[in-house]
């Protein structure tokens, strides 16, 4: 029958063959040839400086005893504590050679800190552990660290050529799909001295957080898994286990569980954006979407939440202007995805539309608009942009991030080109009333409309300085 | 007009290399994208994610009987997923009746790039299986069977959609003469 077809369209068919497909480009190549390179290495999670951003080798670095975020060692000295936002630590650890330097600082996390370092530090590797000023003022000699009490330890190859962040991260996603509960790749260690006896989930999380207060964040995370033994539903002891794992330098499990907390509540999600703004200071993004996108191929449990998350590094890349328009339509996907579930979901349309507006403002003459103008496109980015917020207002109108992102989009189409005095200020009127309304709701980041570029045209307004002056 | 070029089955040894098995397959993959999302950079995104969930597999290349076969179904669900994503978005719509599909021989003269362009807009407007029978059999070179297997469709409804697809690719050259 078709082959009757065939002589009855060989006049399309002659046309179709005297053409030939696109072949797929050169690069494609090779960007399958680096994903094989990726997996060789786990898709290894580079290191950067916390306080400059700039690339750092292991080798080289200072890493925050509480908080494991590393640093170049000038800059940990320069800045004479932790630069990791919210750590004040002075004490770094140093993988190196010699004996091990040591003043008597933070108990438990010091200790895991340390131990861990000093496997990674390879055969015969020790630590120095200094004060955060000169080396020459560390502390007591200190006789061996503690027996390591991490898994990673024991997987560690003979290189060492791994980092704290890389080993947590191999090791939650290397195993097998315990990492929701057997402490993320860590040994199961001592029990505190109580924990059955709390029968109260809230209290159980109250004390975890009180010894996370402490730097004790081995025996805080005890306390938030009794808290989810005793209620799996409790959000604020995911996010607590999550601020715990990412303490420890066990970044995986510690994005998992912030996205059990968000499946169980997506109000914690501005929380929970921090955290991830946190984590873009000290580790290369990509890597860490690499690692996600593995995750989420391999459909692992709550890849849903997974997804969003993911749409949160993307917004990172684009806060920190590493974002590519295919990273920035990759970020608006993840949170098409999350509403397609879950229309009502606000941060996801928030989010969404923060992506929108910073697709409008890279908008240049491209083939993805051909015969339309850029003009007209970046228009239609910014409706979508609100249209994202308004819906996030209209579910949630006390949003301060939805108005203060609202007041961005207006702020931003103020500056578009070819606009008249009249436009202009109108778009700016509208942006000072979404700033107005985003105090009103008890928005506090007001660094953000001091230095933004985009709020550039609207600070000396004497409305906006008057709220600036406030705060 | 000769015969479209038929290619032999598909099973391999999984023992390949990414970079050898891209190398073997990379194109074909390619084409079946293209003939599902009819927009080339889509294509090479697609392939991409097919390859790096190949390698995300936990078990590896070498428990997958039929290494090329797992690639050709993996490529051809990402593509009608993403085809899903995109039905609603009428920018994207847009977008794919200005993508290029074909092109002309080398050198390419001006005529035979109006021609692509024509011929690549009618293939963009034919509904995706309709237009991906057309292209796996003119351009992917399959039989009939290997299309049917490929896409899960019984025999009949190839040859029919096959058939429907080149009346209505007729159809739509005609109204741009």
């Amino acid at each position: 029958m078709s082959d009757a077809a065939e002589q009855e369209f060989a006049d399309v068919i002659g046309r179709l063959t005297a053409l030939k497909p696109i072949e797929p480009s050169p690069a494609l190549g090779e960007r399958v040839a680096r994903l094989e390179e990726a997996s060789e290495v786990g898709a290894r999670i580079s290191l950067r400086c916390t306080y400059c951003h700039d690339a750092l080798e292991r080798a080289a670095a200072a890493f925050c005893a509480a908080c494991l975020a590393p640093h170049h060692r000038g800059c940990f000295a320069a800045h004479g504590t932790c630069s990791a936002p919210g750590c004040e630590e002075t004490t770094a650890l140093y993988p190196g050679q010699g004996a091990a330097i040591a003043r008597p600082v933070r108990g438990a996390a010091l200790a895991l800190a340390a131990s861990l370092l000093i496997v990674l530090g390879g055969a015969g590797g020790l630590v120095y552990v200094v004060g955060g000023g000169p080396p020459g003022r560390a502390g007591l000699p200190k006789p061996a660290a503690p027996k390591p009490a991490l898994r990673v330890a024991e997987r560690e190859p003979a290189g060492g050529e791994n980092t704290p962040f890389e080993d947590a991260w191999n090791d939650a996603d290397g195993g097998d799909d315990e990492w929701a509960t057997d402490a993320g790749g860590m040994e199961a260690p001592v029990p505190p001295a109580g924990v059955q006896e709390v029968t109260s989930a809230e209290e159980a999380w109250r004390r975890g957080r009180d010894r996370s207060a402490q730097g004790e964040y081995t025996t805080a995370l005890q306390w938030f898994e009794r808290a989810i033994a005793l209620d799996a539903d409790f959000a604020p002891a995911y996010f607590e286990r999550g601020q715990s794992y990412l303490k420890l330098g066990n970044l995986m499990p510690g994005i998992l569980a912030f996205s059990k907390a968000l499946e169980l509540d997506p109000g914690l999600a501005d929380r929970v954006y921090n955290k991830i703004y946190q984590i873009s200071y000290v580790v290369d993004l990509n890597g860490v979407i690499t690692e996600l996108n593995k995750w989420i191929a391999a459909d692992k449990e709550a890849t849903s939440h997974v997804i969003f998350l993911r749409g949160f590094f993307y917004v990172a890349k684009a806060e920190f202007k590493q974002v590519s328009d295919q990273d920035l339509r990759s970020g608006i996907a993840d949170f098409d995805r999350t509403l397609e579930a879950n229309p009502d979901h606000v941060p996801a349309l928030i989010y969404r539309g923060y992506l929108w507006l910073k697709l409008a403002e890279r908008l240049l003459p491209h083939p993805d608009a051909p015969g339309e103008s850029v003009d007209t496109l970046r228009e239609q980015y910014y409706a979508r942009a609100r249209n994202n917020l308004d819906r996030a207002i209209e579910l949630q109108p006390g949003s301060g991030s939805a108005r203060f992102v609202y007041a961005l989009c207006w702020a931003q189409a103020a500056a578009a080109p070819g606009l008249d005095a009249d436009e202009v200020e109108q778009r700016q009127r509208l942006a000072v009333e979404q700033i107005e309304a985003a105090a009103r709701s008890g928005f506090a980041d007001w660094d953000r409309l001091r230095l933004l570029p985009a709020f550039e045209g609207l600070r000396e307004r004497p409305e906006v300085q008057e709220l600036i002056g406030d705060r | 007009m000769g015969a479209p070029t038929y290619h032999a089955g598909v099973s391999t040894p999984p023992a390949d290399s990414l970079p050898a098995l891209y190398e073997r397959l990379g194109a074909r993959l390619h084409r079946q994208a293209l003939a599902v999302v009819a927009c080339p950079a889509a294509a090479e995104d697609l392939v991409h994610e097919a390859f790096s969930r190949l390698i995300a597999r936990e078990e590896g290349l070498g428990v997958i009987d039929r290494i090329d076969g797992y690639l050709f179904r993996t490529v051809r669900n990402l593509a009608l997923n993403h085809l899903r994503r995109r039905e609603t978005d009428a920018k994207a719509q847009a977008k794919l009746r200005e993508s290029l599909l074909l092109t002309g021989p080398e050198p390419d003269p001006l005529e035979a790039r109006d021609e692509a362009v024509r011929v690549s807009r009618a293939l963009a407007g034919l509904p995706v299986l309709q237009r991906e029978a057309v292209m796996l059999r003119v351009y992917g070179g399959l039989s009939f069977p290997e299309i049917a297997a490929r896409t899960e469709a019984p025999l009949g409804t190839v040859h029919s959609r096959f058939r429907t697809g080149l009346e209505r690719l007729r159809a739509l050259l005609e109204e741009t003469e």
